[in-house]
């Protein structure tokens, strides 16, 4: 089925064109971007049940941006009405009277689209009901599979987003819908808790919950979290490692795909601007980004910028060929924008952001890499990372390092683990990429420690040195 | 509009509520370098409805919750609409009962002297003046910056008589610097502060200037073992809030933390220091309705009081205290100088430095650390720290000077013994 496109969107959208003509009569360069979404979680854990709309990502508003002959300047609102038009358009005034710079007034090439997402089941059709009973009996069978748990909890989170761009030239539609769901064990041991997460994503409805529902996922999920119990800190150094899909996609974007967003090419931040058409990989590594890429949550067929979604091969054959851009970081730079350009939502500003980032699969099996190394890890259950495009710094922490003894999986674990050294020598140490390509969109992207995007990454299983504490 | 929500509550039979309905106006000014890159503007609305339900399951009886957001733009249709999805909901959340909040009427007139009267754009100029006040090196300098004036009008009302208002203003941002030579480096920060502290940003951005140029000339990474760890300033929150949020009811209800009131949190023999760490507050009233006020935490390493939502705190048969973000701590005995009498290492700042409570480990790669052999400072790069708080707590020590930050007032420094680092 198809997602409607806002109807309140649509009933407004006269009202936008008014005020755009209005802008246009006024400024070199106008556009509107207008968000209508909305958001819901539903939980279940040893807390209760909890069923809430998700307030960062359940807005309705709109955003011009007016570029005054010399520089950029936004005003971001959320009422709108034909009484108070003037009051906006003296807010925007007043915005941009002060705005600097030296930027030429953008390119607005003529574009219509209208384009309503696809999806199987409707979450709001299936209804809270039926949610809460599927998670409340998830969680009730990963309870009665240990004692030794604390708690298990499942979550649901779905969030439906139509948005209109419009300029003097542009008039773009479009509605997106995803799903998320987690399953969390937690084991404790004294005071100290341990836990195992495991994410779910899909770019489409409820029919994601089948997925959670799996006999075999729910198992691991509670086995591992009682694993963690008896996994120890592990002796720092450098090891032959196997990254997981999850840990594949934490490297790509967190410790990569940062730097090569191009609004940091600006600002002279990334290092990767002084690398373009050399190498900074193995051979293996082909690298993509792009909403226009894969089928997964960051999938969307226009930016908050009216930039059309691109496919971006990024690095080809380890040579990096490319990074991302937005608008006016592209203009800068004098590149054609990728579609990259992302708000938290209608009231943040834009930056160049990520979207489906991934390495492509090679041709390696995952049991012939486990079965090259001597002495090393298998690095699973990715936690957080950090990126740093200057430096090329890797801060990644993954939860599980399995060890690899003489080619076989000892049993023994280790947790927490730290991933630290520089991106290029663990990309160019990449030795061996399985013929896997799972993508999770399950997590947001931050910029710096804020502006929270969905984003998806993965790729192959991957064999690296990687130094780990 | 809440005369429209208030009646579609009305229509549908919901008696339990809580709406709070906030207004945000902001004005925000990026730079890159010097360069003022864009400015920004706006007046965001925004309504959350929280609307229950009460109802009987098993014997027992139940309150189910909903909550969700009502924009502006929406006709009574829709609102009545979103109302009725979140009370059918509400049915499904077999939560035990509750009773909400204590009621509170109080009006608090915004405090206009607060930014000296100044509109939000010039507050954004006037700190960015102060930001890059002290930017006069050409080797390390602001790279980019982004600064936020925000003022939130807060109107807060539920069912049983609650009707309160206040207003907040603050100006946060971030930035971050570089140092170009003898390698090109650069180093994050950002900021908050609820009044026009000039003098601290323009400290913060001095300081900052001097920790990058550190960094410039940091080669080595930390030989791996154990070190006594000092951390300092934001790190030293970011530790110690991790008591705040095991004191949290919502935590202790799930039994995610063991802490009970009258329970020595930090162990039986405390060797080091005992934590004395009050959770302040700061705005007057919680988004329940709850009055804030400040509480001792914890005294002399023993768990004093309990804080949370209304709802976790009803449940653990305590008064509703209302969740809290800063702390104030005691300071220690030992001064700065005193603590570096003996060999450390002293990370200033971490790529991402991180603080799980429930399992107790803290760690982050380290960006810039100060390491004593016993004979000779050096500045050191790379490498992470992985650290437990739970095995460690008995002996950490504080530092007799202070730090003060929008969120946090107490050590300036803390030093925990034997902590495994990950380096060369």
């Amino acid at each position: 089925m198809k997602l409607p496109f806002s109807p309140y969107l649509a009933s407004v959208k006269p009202l936008l064109k008014t005020l755009i003509e209005k802008l246009n009569e006024e400024y070199p360069y106008a556009s509107i971007l207008a968000q209508d979404s909305v958001a819901q979680r539903i939980g279940v854990s040893k807390t209760g049940v909890n069923v809430s709309e998700v307030g960062t990502l359940t807005k309705r508003g709109f955003v011009a941006r007016i570029h005054n002959g010399r520089g950029f300047s936004e005003y971001a609102f959320n009422e709108l009405s034909e009484d108070n038009l003037e009051s906006i358009l003296l807010s925007i005034r007043r915005t941009q009277a002060n705005a600097k710079g030296n930027d030429p007034v953008p390119e607005d090439a003529p574009h219509t689209l209208f384009e309503e997402a696809d999806f199987e089941v409707d979450p709001q059709a299936l209804g809270v009901k039926e949610i809460v009973n599927r998670l409340t009996i998830l969680r009730e069978k990963a309870l009665e599979k240990s004692d030794l748990l604390l708690d298990v909890s499942a979550s649901f989170i779905w969030q439906k987003m139509s948005k209109l761009f419009l300029s003097k030239n542009r008039d773009l539609s479009q509605s997106v819908i995803w799903t998320n769901g987690a399953l969390v064990a937690l084991a404790a041991r004294g005071e100290e808790i341990k836990d195992y997460y495991k994410g779910f994503s899909k770019l489409g409805g409820c029919e994601l919950i089948l997925e959670m529902e799996s006999e075999d996922t729910l198992s691991k999920v509670v086995s591992t979290a009682l694993e963690l119990l008896e996994s120890q800190p592990i002796l720092p150094g450098m090891y032959d490692c196997i990254c997981d899909p999850d840990t594949t996609g934490m490297i790509v974007h967190e410790a990569f795909g940062h730097g090569v967003e191009m609004d940091m090419f600006v600002k002279n931040r990334a290092q990767a601007k002084e690398f373009v058409g050399k190498r900074v990989a193995s051979d293996l590594v082909n690298m993509h980004d792009g909403a226009a890429a894969a089928n997964e949550c960051a999938t969307y067929l226009f930016d908050d910028e009216g930039t059309l979604a691109c496919d971006t091969l990024v690095i080809e054959k380890g040579i990096l060929l490319t990074g991302y851009a937005d608008q006016i970081s592209a203009q800068r730079l004098g590149i054609a924008p990728t579609g990259n350009g992302r708000r938290q939502s209608y009231d943040h500003k834009a930056y160049t952001r990520m979207t489906n980032t991934f390495f492509a699969p090679g041709k390696d099996k995952l049991s012939d890499m486990i079965a090259s190394i001597e002495y090393g890890f298998l690095l699973e259950n990715p936690s957080s990372g950090m990126e740093d495009p200057k430096n090329w710094g890797i801060q990644c922490m993954v939860n599980i390092a399995r060890e690899i003894k003489d080619g076989r999986l000892t049993g023994r674990i280790f947790s927490p683990i730290v991933l630290t050294g520089y991106v290029p020598d663990l990309l160019k140490s990449i030795s061996m990429m399985s013929d896997d390509f799972i993508l999770g969109g399950g997590g947001f992207c931050g910029k710096g420690y804020k502006e929270w995007v969905k984003v998806s990454d993965g790729g192959p299983y991957i064999k690296a040195k990687i130094r780990l504490g | 509009m809440i005369t429209k929500i208030l009646s579609a509550l009305n229509a549908l039979g919901v008696s339990v509520y809580n709406i709070v309905d906030q207004t945000t106006e902001s004005a925000e000014i990026y730079f890159i370098k010097k360069q003022e890159d864009m400015r920004r503007m706006k007046k965001i609305r925004e309504i959350s409805v929280i609307v229950y339900k009460d109802f009987d399951y098993m014997g027992k009886p139940m309150r189910g919750m909903s909550d969700v957001q009502i924009a502006p733009g929406m006709t009574e249709d829709e609102i009545l609409m979103k109302l009725s999805g979140a009370y059918d909901a509400a049915g499904y959340v077999k939560n035990p009962f509750f009773e909400l909040a204590d009621p509170n009427v109080d009006s608090i007139a915004p405090d206009t002297e607060k930014m000296n009267n100044l509109s939000s754009e010039d507050v954004a100029r006037v700190m960015a003046d102060a930001l890059y006040s002290p930017d006069t090196n050409a080797d390390a300098f602001i790279n980019s910056s982004e600064i936020f004036v925000e003022n939130t009008a807060y109107h807060i009302l539920s069912s049983r008589g609650t009707d309160v208002s206040f207003s907040k203003k603050r100006v946060w941002g971030e930035f971050v610097v570089q140092c170009v030579h003898p390698e090109d480096v650069e180093m994050y920060f950002d900021f908050e502060y609820d009044d026009l502290d000039t003098f601290a940003l323009s400290k913060l951005a001095s300081d900052a200037i001097t920790i990058v140029s550190d960094r410039a000339n940091a080669k080595e990474a930390p030989t791996a073992c154990e070190y006594d760890l000092i951390l300092t300033e934001k790190h030293v929150y970011t530790v110690l809030s991790s008591y705040l949020e095991k004191a949290d009811a919502a935590m202790i209800f799930a039994k995610y933390s063991p802490y009970e009131i009258g329970a020595c949190v930090q162990g039986e023999n405390i060797r080091g220091e005992k934590i004395n760490l009050i959770a302040v507050c700061d705005q007057p009233y919680a988004l329940d309705g709850v009055k804030l006020e400040n509480r001792q935490i914890l005294k002399d390493g023993v768990l004093k009081d309990i804080v949370g939502s209304t709802r976790f705190c009803r449940y653990l048969g305590i008064e509703p205290k209302g969740t809290y973000d800063a702390i104030r701590v005691e300071n220690g005995a030992l001064s700065l100088s005193e603590m570096k009498k003996k060999p450390y290492l002293m990370p200033v700042a971490f790529s991402d430095f991180q603080m799980d409570a429930m399992s107790g480990r803290f760690g982050g790669e380290i960006r810039l650390a100060y390491l004593f052999d016993g004979e000779n400072v050096k500045v050191v790069t790379g490498g992470s720290v992985n650290g437990s708080l739970l095995e460690k707590q008995d002996s950490i020590v504080f530092s007799k000077e202070a730090f003060k930050a929008s969120n946090y007032t107490g050590p300036a420094a803390m030093l925990i013994p034997g902590v495994s680092v990950a380096g060369a």
